[in-house]
C-alpha cells in the first residue's frame, strides 16, 4: 500500500520535474548548508553546557590604581616608612573585613575571562605537558569554588598551603600520568631550568578559560602573602589581581555600597580604588570581545534565513501545484478522496521530495565533516554528532515543508469537485 | 513602452497576491541580510568624523618581539615609545604620525569635588589633531610646542564637560584625572566608540607621564602605544611600509638580544579589522571567504526559491507571450520585458529590506557592530546619520537588487523568450 503511494507520488513528482527540480536543488543546498550550521551550533552548545569548573556567582574583581608620578599627591619612596607589598596587604586587608566578604584572592594571569594568560612546558620523569599557568594565593579556590573532582574545596586549599606545592586540574594529571594513575606526591620540573621544582600536591577537576573554550590542562602556583610584604616594585602589583567573593545576604548593589564605603579606605600609600567590577560584567565585556555570542547569534539568524527561504519556497511551489491541478484534485475529491487524505497526499509529496533531496546532501555533508571543515578543536567529528546534526537538519525541514504546504492544500481542499469538473 | 510595463506589472502584483507578497519578502529578507553586511562594512571602514582619513589612514595596533637566538620564543603587546619614535615619527614618506596610549581608565573629577566618574583618557602628541578630525565646540587643541613641554593641559567631550560642570562653559577650568589636575583646553563633540583609533572621552599630552607602564621590560621594544600613519595619498601606502621595515631593521641591528616584529603592519582600515588579537597576522583571507561564502548563500538560496516560482509564474502566462511572439516580439524584447518585470519585483522587496537592514543595525548594533574593545569603554557606540546613509550604500543595495534580479529571473526569462510560438499558444 506504503510502496504503491510512494510510487505514486514519485510518478507526481517526475510529471512535474521542472518545477520539482527547482525544488529539489533549493532542498538539496539548504539541507547542506543548515547542517553545516547546525553542526556548528551543537558543538557550541553542548561546549557551553559542560561545567567550567568555576563559580563566578557573587563574585567581584576589585580594581586598584597607583598614583602616577606625575600627582602631586605621589608618595616617593623616600617619604614612606611602608614598603609597597605592606601598602598593598593593608588594602586587601581592610577588603577582608568589608562586611560580607567571604574570600579574597590575589593572583596574576589567573582569574577567569581574564584575556590575559601564561603558558609554559612542564616535566614529570619524561612527559612534557604545556600548562597554563595560574599564579593565585590559595583563597583563589574559595572565590572561584574551584574543587577536587569530587566536589570539595578545602582539601585544595589545605594542599596548596604546603610550601613548594602545585595544584594541577585533572587534565593535566591525565596527560602526565595516563589513565589509571596519579601525579600526587611526584614532582614537577620545568625542562632546561634545575630551579623550579614543585611536589604535586592536590588535583583539581577541570577548569576551561570560559564556556566556549575547550579545557586546556593547568597548574596552579602559590603565592604568599606574607612573601609579598617585601617587594617593593610597582610594576610587580600592576600584575595582580584581586578577586573576592561576598556572601548573598549583601550581592545587592554591592558594587555601588563597596565604592562608597571603600574609596577612601582603599587609598593607601599610592594605591586607590579604581573600580569594582562584578564578574557577570566582567563576562559579558569578554564574550562581547571574543564574540562568541554574536557569533552564534549572526549563525542562528542564517538558520532562520534558510528556513524562511525553504518555506517561502515550498509555499509559492505548491500554490502553483495546486492551482495548475485543480482539474485533478476536483476529480480525487469526486472520486471519493476525503480533504484530509488529499492533504496528505500533497503533503507526502513534499516529503518524498524532500528526502530525494537530503540523501545526497547527507554524503556531501558527511565528507565536509569527514575532511575536517567543520569545528573539529572543540569536539570531535564522530558519528553520533553527525546523526544529530542531520536527523535535526531533516525534522526542521519537514516541519517547514509541512508549514508551507498547508495554506496551499488549504486552497485546494476547498475545491468544489462540480465547479471544476465543469470547468473541465 | 517601459511605463507600460510597469502598469502591466503592478496589476500582475494585484492579481496574484500571496506570490506577490511571497517574492517581494523572500527578496527583502535577502536584500536586508546582506544589505546589514555592507552597512556594518561601511561603518567599520569608510570616512567619518572624526576619522575623517580612513581611507589612506595606516594603524599599527599590535607589536610583538622575537628572541634573537630562539625564534620561537616570542612575546606580544603594543608599541613603545621608543619604537614610536624611531621607527614612525621620522617617516618621510607621511604626511602625519601620530602615537597614541589608548583610552585609559581614569577617575575624572572636579579638583575638590567629591563625585568620581569612571572615563577613558588617551594619551597622545600634537600630531593626532592633523591625523583625527574633530569638531571643536569650544577652545582648541594644545599644539607642537605645549605637547613638548609637557604642559597638563586636556581636550574633553561634551559629554563629560556637561557630566562635570552643567555646561560647557569650560575652557580654562581645571579637571582632575586619577589625581592628576589639568586644564581643559578645549571641547569636541563626543566620539563613538566604533571610532576605535580617535575614541576616548579626554585626551591629553603623554609627556604628561613620567614613567611609561612596562616600557622597561623587552629591551624597550614593547609597551602600551598604537600609532597611526596619515598618508598623503593611498598610493603612498607601500611607500611608506618600506620606509617603516627600513626603519624596523635599522632598529633591530642595534638590538641586543630581542628583534621587533610587526606582523604585516602597517595595516590599512580593512586589514587592521580582522586583525584581532597580538599574536596573530591579520585574517584577510579568511575574512573575504567567509563574507564571500555568506553573500552566496544569500543571494544563490533566495534566486533559486525565485526562480522556480517565476517559471511557475511564465508558464501560467505562456498563452500571453505566445501570442506576443505571433504578433511580431522578438526575443530580445520578451527577455527585456520579463527581467524588467521582475525588477519591479526585485526593487520592492528591496527596498523594503534596505528599510529593515537599517532598523535591525539601528536596534541590533551591540551585537552587529560591537567592537572587541568597546564593552569595556566608558562611552556609547552610537551611530549618526552620517556614518549611515552614504550614497555608496545605496549603490550596493542597487546593485545587489540588480545581481537577484539576474539569478532569479534570467533563466526563466531566457527559456520562456525561446519558446516556440505554437507550444506557446497551445499553453504547453
Amino acid at each position: 500500500m506504503i510502496d504503491k503511494m510512494i510510487k505514486h507520488i514519485l510518478k507526481q513528482i517526475w510529471v512535474q520535474r521542472i518545477t520539482n527540480a527547482w525544488l529539489w536543488m533549493e532542498l538539496f543546498l539548504v539541507s547542506i548548508f543548515l547542517w553545516f550550521i547546525l553542526d556548528y551550533l551543537y558543538v557550541a552548545v553542548s561546549t557551553y553546557i559542560t561545567p567550567t569548573g568555576f563559580d563566578i556567582e557573587h563574585t567581584y574583581r576589585v580594581g586598584l590604581d597607583q598614583m602616577p608620578l606625575e600627582s602631586e599627591d605621589y608618595i616617593p619612596a623616600d617619604k614612606k616608612k611602608t614598603t609597597i607589598g605592606e601598602d598593598y596587604l593593608t588594602i586587601v586587608n581592610r577588603i577582608r573585613n568589608y562586611p560580607g566578604v567571604e574570600a579574597v584572592s590575589i593572583s596574576s594571569y589567573a582569574y577567569p575571562y581574564s584575556g590575559a594568560n601564561s603558558f609554559n612546558n612542564y616535566q614529570l620523569d619524561t612527559t612534557q605537558v604545556n600548562l597554563q599557568l595560574r599564579h593565585i594565593t590559595s583563597d583563589f579556590f574559595r572565590v572561584f569554588r574551584i574543587t577536587t573532582p569530587d566536589g570539595k574545596i578545602e582539601p585544595l586549599v589545605s594542599a596548596f598551603k604546603q610550601k613548594n606545592s602545585v595544584v594541577i586540574s585533572k587534565d593535566a594529571d591525565q596527560k602526565l600520568m595516563g589513565d589509571g594513575h596519579s601525579a600526587l606526591g611526584k614532582t614537577l620540573t620545568q625542562p632546561d631550568v634545575d630551579s623550579i621544582s614543585k611536589k604535586v600536591t592536590g588535583i583539581c577537576s577541570y577548569i576551561r578559560y570560559s564556556e566556549f573554550a575547550k579545557g586546556y590542562p593547568c597548574a596552579f602556583f602559590g603565592y604568599e602573602e606574607s612573601d609579598m610584604a617585601k617587594v617593593n616594585s610597582s610594576d610587580f602589583f600592576f600584575g595582580l589581581d584581586l578577586c573576592i567573593r561576598v556572601s548573598p545576604e549583601v550581592d545587592h548593589n554591592f558594587s555601588s555600597n563597596f565604592r562608597k564605603d571603600m574609596t577612601r579606605q582603599l587609598k593607601v600609600g599610592n594605591f586607590f580604588l579604581l573600580d569594582i567590577k562584578s564578574f557577570a560584567d566582567i563576562r559579558d565585556s569578554y564574550f562581547k570581545m571574543t564574540g562568541d555570542f554574536n557569533e552564534l547569534k549572526t549563525r542562528l539568524a542564517v538558520v532562520a534565513f534558510l528556513l524562511i527561504n525553504i518555506f517561502l519556497g515550498i509555499i509559492g511551489t505548491f500554490w502553483f501545484r495546486t492551482a495548475y491541478r485543480r482539474g485533478e484534485m476536483g476529480l480525487r475529491i469526486a472520486l471519493g478522496s476525503t480533504r484530509t487524505s488529499l492533504r496528505g497526499l500533497l503533503i507526502a509529496e513534499g516529503l518524498v521530495l524532500l528526502t530525494i533531496a537530503i540523501i545526497p546532501a547527507t554524503v556531501v555533508s558527511f565528507n565536509i565533516g569527514r575532511a575536517d571543515l567543520v569545528d573539529v578543536d572543540r569536539m570531535d567529528f564522530t558519528f553520533m554528532r553527525f546523526l544529530i546534526g542531520i536527523v535535526v537538519t531533516y525534522l526542521l525541514m519537514i516541519g517547514m515543508i509541512v508549514l508551507g504546504i498547508w495554506y496551499p492544500a488549504r486552497q485546494a481542499m476547498s475545491i468544489q469537485p462540480a465547479e471544476v469538473l465543469h470547468e473541465q | 513602452m517601459y511605463k507600460q510595463y510597469l502598469s502591466q506589472t503592478l496589476h500582475l502584483l494585484k492579481e496574484n497576491k500571496l506570490l506577490s507578497i511571497i517574492s517581494i519578502v523572500g527578496t527583502a529578507l535577502a536584500i536586508s541580510m546582506i544589505m546589514v553586511i555592507v552597512i556594518v562594512y561601511e561603518v567599520k571602514t569608510a570616512n567619518y568624523e572624526p576619522e575623517t582619513h580612513r581611507d589612506r589612514m595606516l594603524t599599527i595596533k599590535w607589536a610583538g618581539i622575537v628572541d634573537k637566538k630562539h625564534p620561537d620564543w616570542n612575546s606580544n603587546s603594543m608599541l613603545s615609545l621608543k619604537v614610536i619614535k624611531e621607527c614612525f615619527y621620522p617617516l618621510k614618506s607621511a604626511e602625519a604620525v601620530t602615537g597614541l596610549l589608548p583610552y585609559q581608565q581614569k577617575l575624572a573629577n572636579i579638583p575638590g569635588g567629591t563625585t568620581d566618574l569612571k572615563c577613558d583618557v588617551s594619551f597622545t602628541d600634537a600630531a593626532f589633531w592633523k591625523v583625527f578630525e574633530f569638531s571643536f565646540l569650544k577652545g582648541k587643541p594644545f599644539v607642537q610646542e605645549e605637547f613638548k613641554s609637557g604642559i597638563k593641559k586636556t581636550v574633553i567631550t561634551e559629554s563629560l564637560a556637561r557630566h562635570l560642570y552643567g555646561n560647557i562653559d569650560v575652557i580654562g577650568k581645571p579637571i582632575r584625572f586619577s589625581y592628576v589636575d589639568y586644564i581643559i583646553s578645549g571641547v569636541v563633540k563626543d566620539v563613538s566608540t566604533l571610532a576605535e583609533a580617535a575614541y576616548a572621552q579626554a585626551w591629553v599630552p603623554y609627556t604628561v607621564i613620567k614613567r611609561p607602564f612596562y616600557e622597561d621590560w623587552s629591551e624597550g621594544l614593547l609597551g602600551a602605544f598604537r600609532c597611526y600613519i596619515l598618508a598623503r595619498n593611498s598610493s603612498d601606502f607601500d611607500k611608506i611600509r618600506n620606509e617603516v621595515n627600513r626603519n624596523v631593521s635599522a632598529l633591530n641591528a642595534g638590538q641586543k638580544n630581542q628583534n621587533l616584529i610587526l606582523r604585516g603592519q602597517p595595516d590599512t582600515q580593512f586589514v587592521q579589522m580582522t586583525r584581532k588579537w597580538a599574536n596573530e597576522d591579520a585574517k584577510v583571507k579568511e575574512t573575504v571567504i567567509k563574507y564571500t561564502i555568506i553573500l552566496v548563500i544569500l543571494l544563490l538560496v533566495p534566486a533559486i526559491n525565485l526562480s522556480g516560482m517565476t517559471l511557475s509564474r511564465m508558464r501560467k502566462r505562456m498563452a500571453e507571450i505566445g501570442v506576443r511572439k505571433a504578433f511580431g516580439a522578438n526575443k530580445k524584447e520578451l527577455l527585456g520585458q520579463i527581467l524588467y518585470e521582475n525588477f519591479v519585483l526585485t526593487i520592492l522587496g528591496g527596498i523594503v529590506g534596505l528599510f529593515f537592514s537599517y532598523i535591525s543595525v539601528f536596534f541590533m548594533k551591540e551585537w552587529l557592530l560591537s567592537t572587541s574593545m568597546d564593552s569595556f569603554l566608558a562611552g556609547s557606540s552610537s551611530l549618526s546619520i552620517g556614518m549611515l546613509f552614504k550614497p555608496s550604500v545605496f549603490l550596493y543595495a542597487l546593485l545587489f537588487c540588480l545581481l537577484l534580479n539576474m539569478l532569479s529571473a534570467g533563466i526563466p526569462a531566457w527559456k520562456t523568450s525561446r519558446t516556440n510560438i505554437v507550444n506557446a499558444l497551445n499553453d504547453r
